[in-house]
């Protein structure tokens, strides 16, 4: 992995964010509703929403807007959020932690779940857990994360499973007082383990609801995979040495099965973020997916726009780092 | 001397979507201990599964109908797998076609030759590291400490290949079966590489089913020779006999057929049809026979 | 009929590209002359990466070559575009390696063998075109049966034959085969190969018949080209370079075909060890130690080695004061002659990985000359005895750093007798055996050991001489790069070691004559 090859990606970056953001102003101002009308509610007079209108610069003209939306955004300035009345930048800042630390747990538990398929199929080959698997992946990918979420809500409510939570983030019976929005790290780090059992375990259906879709995609991606890794000679002639199949699936197979898996689970990811905000609204995750559900429903424009930007940033940030475990996946694009 | 591998009327069909094909014939040859044994034929001989039956990787489409293999003197034709990967290793070796797809491109070169080391001979890190070394000189691989810390694709064909036989001769197993090892090399390489399995073979006494097409390849290393043709068994005897005065006439009508830089092109004769013809109808006779009785 | 001059082809090395600007080339054809008369079957033989695929590829455009020029039949097509092509393809063929992947799997054996004649119109109903598609299966032994099938359904040999049709039903005057025999069994190549010299018979085909087997090519052509590296080493008609080929490379690579002979000693015979290849050295960043460094071809090696980034240079004379220390630049009192300053400096320089014994002398005086006898002496020790006493102190430093380098000053006349010059020419000649036996017993820790034999230097000992310093030391480091053993740098040198190859005997006489001023 040389640092060239960093540099460029990051400045391939540079066009992608500033199309989005062209993007995402232009779509938010034709679309119809406005913004001013939903914040300040049917009593306002003329005059006080022209005030309002001048304070969020609304009443120029559009190429005005984007100058001074461009200008901006490079100095770090997202605007205030008009249903907040707080700093963009400050409020998506705080609460990306939440979603970040959700969809971290969503993908380690993806990966648990579809490992575990991919290799059981591929061990058990043309036998009947290798059918198990596929049907099992088959129904599971069937049901997108909403409706997981919603299952797993109705489940717990018809069996009254009060161990189970299914609103918030922290039990309200525990005070933590944290320094960051990172609660599973900060807890871990200062040796709160109630906090961080309470907030895994919040954190648990959410998370299961975002996992399984994508588990179902990796269980399908690394067994094809592995089972045409199966089929090289390197394969071969490990079984020729004297391995047992699961040593071989496991240290010939796997490794060189986990590029079209990674590739596949870094795009999904993309997908899992933006099922974020459903899956958070649904379980009252006060997370960015949450916020912008919010944001749209009040027009929030400066909000919108800020969450659409992190969003962007996100998807290149995970790219990149699906670009560079190749080169630690695949020791022939380690000099190049 | 008795055989290290003794294989006695071999039949083994290949079954697919409710069809049988028959492979081989009736296979019948014996390596002595210390002995390279050339196995020889054209594609569709049934040559390569004849080693893939002695090293248990048939494919699971592959029937053994009758027959057996004894190797060391024990049976192996239906044996248990756990069984089967003890006898790997210190007793059964493979030598592969092609050395740009048999070795692991993701794993350090060292590590694919101490597994079978830890594995086999119960070695720990330390001393498996230590006998890698000397295998990678052995086989006469320069900067052998180098090497062992390399991948795959770092490496030439020639390269790769050594180092397949660096693992093949790992745990001094008493047989190898060497399929086309040298096929896929340039010629220059392929003189070293004949060279070197022949000098590790001399070194070690280990015994070869050297499987090949080539019959300049069987003049040059092979003790004994058996020449196989649409799964059935035409001759056998010492390599110098079979090369210099061939009895069977298919053997004779290959030896015409190979190209030799030393003899002008009109020399060549090609295999005559009406022979490949007859052979083919006197082995579909021999499966009527078979079903029949 | 065809005539190729001075073919070049460089294509990018995307996998060494920089960050910025336009990718490093590789040259691949590095200035080939190819000629096929009418009628007339070349062979091109050679192993994997010499290029011969591609020379077969770009004499029939369907690359372009970045120098040189074509003619086909008298015109220039080295820079026709493809518009411009297509009138003349029909003229010349080509039949490819694998005709699995050559052949399109969708379509009927009948459909690939029409197909020419509809694309350049020679057919245009479908009665005509059913008479000329049998007529062709037939000519190359397959039947009408064969017509309705797909690829797969047919035997290697049996596609390799649709491909062979599919080539001759334009009727061209050139066609360009590439291994196309490779797949096959002896069986079914033989086949082939006689169905090719029937061909060539009948229809006056020329062709150009690409393998990496001699024997297959002995089988089909009249005259060979043995490429090595891009560039053609040899070339003439069969008869005579299967009998004596003069190049070392061919007679290496015929040594290495196994005939069907029972021949113990073609195995115990063959070198056991791999070409020099893997033990390249990259002289970035190395440790380099030049003897004799403050004279002609030493001061050379000192500039093209920091040029090229060495880390560090111990200069070695004997009179270390005329040497001038640098950053990188370390001057060392060296007399290779004396034991002990031969050991003393193996201590001080521990961290060597290129040692370059390029100390030597030569008083190239008459035999009468008063001093003959020191002269002899002096040679003798400096040449031999020197560099002998320089590897056996610094082996062991080189191993302990992981193996390395050595590059060991030579000259041509150690290849020669120059009777005049005697005791010169047996100490040159005596470091040139040393130099392969050194090479064969440190190839094992990992030290290339490199042979450098230039003709004459334009240095003080031999003023005016063919060669300049910075071209000897430029070739020898570009051999250390490149992992070569043996180099001959300068026009001189080339003919002496062609020469040596072709006919000893001429050379030694041609050196007879000469005489010491």
């Amino acid at each position: 992995m040389s640092l060239g090859f960093l540099l460029r990606r990051l400045l391939l970056a540079i066009p992608t964010l500033v199309g989005v953001a062209v993007i995402v102003f232009v779509l938010l101002r034709i679309v119809p509703g406005d913004p001013i009308a939903m914040l300040i509610g049917p009593g306002a007079t003329p005059a006080d929403i022209q005030k309002l209108r001048e304070l969020y610069g609304l009443d120029r003209g559009l190429l005005d807007q984007f100058v001074l939306y461009v200008g901006d955004l490079i100095q770090g300035d997202f605007g205030v959020s008009i249903s907040l009345r707080q700093d963009v930048m400050e409020l998506v800042l705080g609460r990306l932690p939440i979603t970040l630390e959700l969809c971290l747990a969503a993908i380690v538990i993806a990966i648990l779940i579809g490992g575990t398929l991919a290799v059981a199929g591929v061990y058990w080959r043309g036998r009947w857990p290798e059918a198990g698997v596929d049907g099992v992946s088959g129904f599971i990918l069937a049901i997108p994360d909403f409706l997981w979420a919603l299952l797993f809500i109705l489940f717990v409510v018809i069996f009254a499973f009060s161990g189970l939570p299914i609103s918030g983030r922290l039990s309200h019976e525990i005070r933590f007082d944290a320094l960051t929005n990172f609660y599973l790290l900060e807890s871990l780090v200062r040796l709160r383990f109630d906090v961080f059992g309470s907030v895994l375990l919040h954190m648990l259906l959410p998370a299961l609801s975002l996992a399984l879709p994508l588990s179902a995609i990796i269980a399908r991606v690394l067994k094809s995979s592995l089972n045409e890794a199966m089929t090289q000679d390197y394969v071969l002639l490990a079984r020729v040495k004297g391995f047992s199949r699961i040593r071989i699936v496991a240290r010939e197979a796997l490794r060189n099965a986990l590029v079209p898996t990674v590739t596949l689970t870094g795009v999904q990811f993309t997908f899992l973020v933006g099922g974020t905000v459903l899956v958070e609204k649904i379980f009252s995750y006060p997370g960015i997916g949450n916020m912008a559900i919010d944001a749209v429903i009040n027009r929030d424009l400066p909000l919108i726009q800020g969450l659409v930007l992190t969003f962007a940033v996100l998807f290149i940030a995970v790219n990149l780092l699906v670009d560079m475990s190749y080169a630690v996946l695949n020791p022939r694009m380690r000099h190049g | 001397m008795s055989a290290i591998l003794d294989i006695r009327d071999l039949h083994l069909d290949i079954v697919a979507s409710r069809r049988r094909n028959h492979i081989l014939r009736g296979v019948s040859l014996d390596v002595r201990p210390g002995e390279v044994h050339g196995l020889v034929g054209e594609s569709g001989a049934g040559k390569t599964m004849v080693g893939k039956v002695v090293l248990g990787i048939a494919p699971p489409t592959a029937q053994v109908t009758g027959g057996s293999v004894r190797f060391d003197g024990g049976e192996i034709t239906h044996m248990p797998d756990r069984a089967r990967r003890s006898l790997m290793g210190a007793g059964l070796a493979l030598i592969p076609q092609d050395p740009m797809t048999s070795l692991n491109p993701a794993r350090r070169i060292g590590d694919q030759i101490t597994d079978v080391l830890r594995l086999h001979l119960g070695m720990g890190a330390g001393e498996a590291g230590e006998r890698a070394l000397a295998l990678l000189r052995d086989v006469h691989i320069r900067n052998a400490g180098r090497v062992v810390r390399q991948y795959p694709h770092e490496l030439s064909g020639g390269m790769r290949q050594r180092v397949l036989i660096a693992i093949a001769f790992a745990c001094r197993p008493k047989l190898i079966v060497a399929d086309e090892p040298t096929t896929a090399l340039d010629v220059t390489v392929q003189r070293q590489v004949l060279r070197l399995i022949k000098e590790m073979q001399e070194n070690a006494g280990t015994a070869i089913l050297f499987v090949t097409h080539d019959l300049g390849v069987v003049a040059k290393i092979c003790d004994r020779v058996t020449v196989l043709q649409a799964g059935r068994v035409l001759e056998h005897g010492p390599a110098r006999r079979v090369i210099e005065e061939p009895e069977h006439p298919y053997t004779r009508a290959l030896m015409k057929a190979t190209p030799r830089y030393d003899r002008p092109g009109d020399l060549l004769e090609p295999v005559p049809p009406a022979l490949v013809d007859e052979l083919n109808a006197a082995a579909a006779a021999y499966d009527r026979e078979r079903a029949g009785a | 009929m065809l005539e190729a001059e001075d073919l070049r082809l460089s294509l990018p090395d995307y996998s060494r590209k920089p960050l910025f600007g336009p990718p490093p080339l590789v040259d691949i054809l590095k200035g080939v002359d190819v000629s096929v008369m009418p009628g007339e079957a070349l062979g091109i033989v050679g192993e994997s990466g010499s290029g011969k695929t591609t020379l077969g590829r770009t004499l029939v455009r369907l690359y372009k070559p970045t120098g040189g020029r074509i003619r086909l039949g008298g015109r220039d097509i080295t820079d026709l575009d493809e518009p411009a092509l297509r009138p003349l393809r029909p003229r010349f063929q080509m039949i490819f390696q694998d005709p699995q992947s050559s052949l399109n799997p969708r379509r009927t054996i009948r459909e690939i063998v029409a197909q020419p004649l509809h694309v350049y119109g020679m057919i245009t109903d479908r009665a005509a075109a059913r008479r000329r598609v049998d007529e062709l299966l037939e000519r190359v032994s397959l039947t009408a049966a064969h017509a309705d099938r797909y690829p797969h359904e047919l035997s290697g040999g049996q596609r390799q034959r649709v491909g062979i049709a599919r080539a001759i039903a334009l009727e061209p005057t050139l066609v360009v085969a590439d291994e196309i025999v490779s797949g096959l069994d002896v069986s079914s190549q033989a086949q082939i190969l006689a169905l090719l010299r029937e061909l060539r018979a009948d229809m006056g085909l020329a062709l150009i018949f690409i393998s990496h087997d001699l024997s297959v090519i002995r089988t089909v052509c009249d005259r060979v080209m043995v490429m090595l590296d891009g560039q053609a080493v040899e070339s003439g008609s069969c008869a005579q370079i299967f009998a004596e080929p003069k190049h070392a490379y061919t007679r290496r690579l015929l040594d290495a075909i196994p005939l069907p002979d029972v021949d113990p000693d073609w195995l115990r015979t063959a070198s056991i060890v791999e070409t020099g290849e893997d033990l390249r050295m990259n002289i970035k960043g190395s440790i380099a130690l030049v003897t004799g460094a403050n004279r002609g071809i030493g001061e050379a090696f000192v500039a093209e080695l920091l040029e090229r980034g060495v880390a560090k240079i111990y200069t070695a004379a004997r009179d270390p004061s005329s040497l001038t220390a640098s950053e990188k630049v370390v001057p060392v009192k060296l007399d290779v002659t004396i034991p002990g300053e031969v050991e003393a400096a193996a201590k001080q320089c521990g961290d060597v990985t290129l040692l370059i014994n390029n100390a030597g002398c030569n008083f190239n005086a008459p035999l009468f000359a008063e001093d003959a006898m020191a002269n002899a002496r002096t040679e003798i020790e400096v040449n031999y005895l020197g560099t002998l006493s320089m590897i056996r102190a610094f082996a062991p430093v080189l191993e302990a750093n992981g193996g390395g380098c050595i590059v060991n000053m030579l000259s041509i006349i150690g290849r020669v007798n120059l009777p005049a010059l005697g005791s010169y020419s047996a100490s040159k000649a005596a470091e040139y055996s040393m130099t392969q036996g050194v090479r064969a017993q440190l190839a094992g820790q990992g030290t290339l050991v490199v042979g450098v034999m230039p003709g004459t230097v334009d240095t003080r000992m031999t003023p005016g001489g063919e060669t300049k310093p910075p071209e000897v030391a430029t070739a020898a480091l570009d051999a250390v790069e490149a992992g070569q053993e043996d180099v001959y740098p300068g026009g001189m040198a080339q003919g002496v070691s062609q020469g040596l190859a072709a006919d000893a005997k001429a050379v030694e006489k041609e050196f007879a004559a000469y005489l010491p001023e």
